[in-house]
């Protein structure tokens, strides 16, 4: 056997009885003979030796280790902390009502403790925080969190000796507990007290505090603990009095047990939640003398959803290693991603970092360190939490570095789900439309991973498509075919100031255009901006461009900014999300002084329009869209009117009659023509025109039309978010718009609009 | 495993070689010591541990030569029912079986086809000539006798056996 990897049962018979085979008794090699019977029997023994032999060096290589125990510990064992278990979170609604049923306010108050279990269905759920129902409080209801899983609090009293069940203390230098069935141990509920207070986790102290990181980097007064993972189970580690405070009191250890991602309560827009029950008590009673005892109803008022399932082994695997090259520091911009990411400061989900030198060679800033980061809102950190995240980074720098922090900005894209429920499924359209909006929301979660990914509208219809739950016993498919179709989308929200109507563009400029006509000398040339006038007079053989030159000068300065080119004129403000009003009240003649509103679309989304001068936007395809009712209320012509408007299919650049008072968004495709790929930018990029559907024909998975494909390139990063929003279902047996929000009226299809969004990261110092 | 069939209490099956080894072998006694085949006209030597692992005078295990060898080989086949050898679960005969069956004719025909087939299989070093197989409904036994020639040196052998069970 030369090749040492060779050893099997068959090696091991050939070469044992090519090297006995002259012996007497051990000849020939037949299977009927008694020597080689032997020699069977030991090659099987060694085989099965070799395996054990194997199977026991497997498990000590975090790499090749099979079993999830033998995984846990050795991911434990470098100081890496998988994931276990997460439960489902989302709202409640708490009303206390009468026996008629009407919703009353109490006399005195009325208070649910935090971590008071609630029933619905087969499972149990605790609030995260005290429910309080103040005297009188009818109205508005009280929201609160609640999280799946049961509490479970157990009171260790210090009793040093072997571990065994009723006494699990170690008798070793850090005192122990050992809880064996943790991955069930909700992932973030772990929480100890003592008579003196509460313990921290020394990598994830509660509140703002600084991480310690490690309990050898303790003082003999800090209230920490670890957590590791050996083969007995989760071991709650506490310092020894030299690192880290002995416990001496008490411990009381309370955890959530959850069940991961096998619960969810759906919740359907327009109709009431589950309802939850109390067990221990059909009534809450208040703090008044004498008591009063309501009772109450209880219900989700957002889907309960979003429970995870303990890390994988191959997760284990994938990151354990990142946490080994991390090693306590932060050095290269993996480490300060990965850091960021551990940190889990402001619910920060992904993160990724550059360094000065990446984007320009600026002295005066070449120790700034620039961390994107995402958050599992998809919201920038207020300062409370940055100065956490600073501090906590401080710790783990070996320098003395600058962090610029950015938080991931969005830009939204519409897609829009078409699904064809399976006939097959044995439940109402209301309980699958639940389920779908469930599934959406946690297939647009934001996760690591997300920051700097590329998303294909294919992987939604391939996971929509594959999709199953469990119906008469069996696992079925929700739906026969999905289709997706992308837009560009671009939200804003128009308001009313007085008489004028302005307009209010999200993270941007107002831009209106003032169009000059010369009337006849003497004519005023009026603009009223935020209610004051400014006024120009025309005087004898003036032309327009010099009327609107007349008249830029009048403006003010400051936050406006006006800027006459020919008889045009452009004003904007410099404030974004801070309307102003423009009229043309008092004007002579106000057709002379035409004032319109453009809406510029997302500038970033463009960033080569004026190098590449062709159309970016595909002409005909956009749309003004009412956002709460999914009403189209103005569409182009394709020849660059805008329901008498104009819109500018290379720049971007729209103006429009002002519609009523809303959220509106304009959505539109990317011209066809453009691949923007390949400048290293956000784009949409499609592979063919849109398919048409075709009600006799079902659509098959992998024809679908759109890849919406985000590149990434070192700089801007890009990442992905989602925002659910709004939805319905048709009535026709072909797919079409519904415009009214959970408006449920067949079983025929399931028409769901969702708002995702892609985000770029642009690092500026 | 005792099972009761038409009242009888079969405790075991039994396969003897009904002839003495040295019947076929006269030579058995005396091997060749440098590899020279006992067979004659062939040059070569067949050698097997004795089924019971005994040891001779010289303080070695016993081994068997030649027709001794062949003939315990095929014993071995004959009484190893399939499955029973560990990482060889095809190897053996399905004989044990038949004790259970109606000791007639049929079962007699039926009984020959299957140990002619398994010896083709696993004792290539015979040609079987005939495999014939007598039922004895009042001892409820089957009496076998095989015919083989050797393929190397061409010598006809008979292996005779009886298949009985247990009596009460």
């Amino acid at each position: 056997m030369t090749d040492f990897t060779t050893y099997d049962y068959n090696s091991l018979v050939a070469a044992a009885t090519q090297a006995i085979q002259n012996a007497p008794g051990f000849g020939n090699a037949y299977n009927s003979s008694i020597g080689q019977t032997i020699i069977q029997l030991i090659s099987q023994l060694c085989d099965q030796l070799a395996y054990m032999l194997e199977r026991r060096t497997q498990e000590n290589y975090l790499t090749i280790a099979r079993l999830q125990s033998s995984i846990w510990a050795l991911a434990s064992s470098i100081g890496y902390r998988p994931t276990r278990k997460t439960s489902a979170n989302g709202y409640v609604s708490v009303e206390l009502v009468n026996s008629s049923g009407a919703v009353v306010g109490p006399v005195g108050t009325v208070t649910i403790p935090k971590y008071t279990q609630m029933v619905s269905g087969a499972y149990s759920f605790v609030n995260t925080a005290d429910i309080v129902i103040n005297p009188g409080q009818a109205s508005p209801t009280v929201l609160n969190q609640i999280k799946e899983g049961t509490v479970t609090s157990t009171t260790y009293t210090p009793s040093f000796g072997p571990s065994s069940a009723t006494t699990p203390w170690y008798d070793t230098t850090n005192p122990i507990i050992l809880l064996t069935n943790y991955v069930n141990i909700e992932n973030t509920s772990l929480y100890i007290t003592d008579a003196n207070g509460v313990w921290n986790d020394v990598t994830q102290p509660i509140g703002s505090a600084s991480p310690i990181g490690a309990i050898s980097f303790a003082t003999p007064t800090d209230r920490v603990y670890d957590v590791k993972i050996n083969a007995d189970g989760l071991m709650i580690v506490f310092g020894d009095g030299v690192t880290g405070l002995a416990p001496t009191l008490a411990l009381t250890v309370s955890y959530i047990t959850s069940n991961g991602a096998a619960v969810s309560v759906q919740n359907i827009p327009g109709s009431p939640g589950a309802y939850f029950t109390i067990p221990t008590s059909a009534k809450l009673n208040d703090n008044a003398t004498p008591t009063n005892s309501y009772l109450y109803w209880i219900w989700n008022t957002t889907a309960i959803a979003g429970g995870l399932n303990e890390e994988s082994v191959t997760s284990i695997k994938f990151h354990a290693p990142d946490f080994v090259r991390s090693a306590d520091r932060a050095v290269t911009k993996g480490d300060y991603a990965y850091w960021t990411k551990e940190s889990t400061i402001g619910g920060i989900v992904d993160a990724a970092c550059y360094g000065q030198q990446e984007i320009g060679p600026n002295p005066y800033y070449m120790n700034n360190v620039y961390i994107t980061y995402l958050t599992e809102e998809g919201l920038a950190m207020d300062n409370a939490d940055e100065d956490s995240l600073r501090n906590y980074l401080a710790n783990l720098m070996t320098m003395t570095n600058y962090l610029v922090l950015q938080a991931a900005t969005l830009v939204p894209v519409q897609i829009i789900f078409r699904i064809q429920r399976n006939p097959a499924l044995a439940i109402p359209t209301s309980v699958l439309y639940g389920i779908v909006e469930n599934y959406l929301a946690s297939f647009f979660t934001f996760k690591e991973g997300a920051l700097g990914s590329q998303v294909f509208t294919s992987d939604i219809t391939t996971a929509f498509n594959d999709y199953q739950i469990l119906n008469n016993n069996a696992m079925t498919n929700i739906s026969e075919w999905v289709t997706v179709e992308c837009y560009l989308m671009r939200p804003f929200y128009i308001t009313t100031y007085g008489s004028a109507t302005p307009l209010e563009i999200l993270a941007s400029q107002n831009i209106y255009t003032t169009t000059i006509t010369a009337g006849t000398t003497g004519d005023n040339y009026k603009l009223v901006i935020d209610g004051t006038t400014y006024s120009y007079t025309m005087t004898a053989g003036q032309t327009a461009t010099q009327i609107a030159a007349g008249l830029v000068a009048a403006l003010p300065g400051g936050t406006v900014t006006a800027i006459a080119s020919s008889n045009v004129i452009t004003i904007t403000t410099s404030v974004a999300n801070t309307a102003i009003t423009i009229a043309n009240t008092g004007s002579t003649v106000p057709a002379n002084c035409a004032v319109a509103i453009s809406l510029p679309l997302p500038a970033y989304l463009f960033p080569n329009e004026n190098t590449l001068g062709t159309q970016l936007i595909s002409p005909s395809s956009v749309q003004l869209v009412n956002m709460d009712t999914g009403a189209v209320t103005y569409t182009d012509d394709g020849a660059g009117n805008f329901a008498g408007g104009t819109i500018n299919y290379v720049t971007g650049a729209v103006s429009i009659p002002v519609p009523a008072t809303g959220n509106y968004f304009i959505r539109y495709l990317q011209n066809i023509d453009e691949n923007m790929a390949t400048n290293n930018q956000c784009a949409l990029d499609y592979l063919n025109a849109p398919q048409t559907w075709t009600p006799s024909t079902n659509i098959v998975e992998g024809t679908y039309v759109y890849k919406t494909s985000v590149v990434v390139g070192s700089s801007p990063a890009t990442t992905l978010a989602f925002v659910a929003e709004n939805s319905g279902i048709t009535g026709a047996t072909e797919p079409t718009w519904d415009s009214t929000p959970g408006n449920i009226t067949t079983d025929n299809g399931i028409n769901f609009r969702a708002t995702y969004a892609f985000s770029t990261v642009t690092i500026f110092s | 495993m005792a099972r009761i069939i038409d009242g009888a209490v079969i405790d075991y099956y039994d396969i003897d070689g009904g002839a003495s080894p040295s019947q076929f072998n006269p030579s058995n006694s005396n091997p060749a010591s440098n590899g020279t085949s006992t067979i004659p006209g062939v040059n070569f030597t067949f050698s097997d541990f004795l089924f019971t692992m005994t040891i001779d005078s010289n303080g070695s295990p016993t081994v068997e030569y030649d027709f001794d060898a062949i003939k315990q080989s095929i014993q071995t086949i004959l009484s190893t029912s399939p499955g029973e050898r560990m990482m060889l679960p095809t190897f053996g005969c399905n004989v044990p079986s038949y004790v259970f069956e109606p000791c007639n004719a049929l079962t007699a025909r039926n009984l020959s086809a299957d140990i002619k087939d398994v010896l083709i299989e696993w004792e290539n070093r015979i040609s079987v000539d005939s495999v014939d197989v007598t039922p004895s409904p009042d001892q409820n036994a089957f009496y076998i006798d095989i015919n083989y020639t050797l393929i190397f040196g061409g010598a006809v052998q008979t292996y005779s056996a009886q298949l009985q069970t247990q009596p009460l």
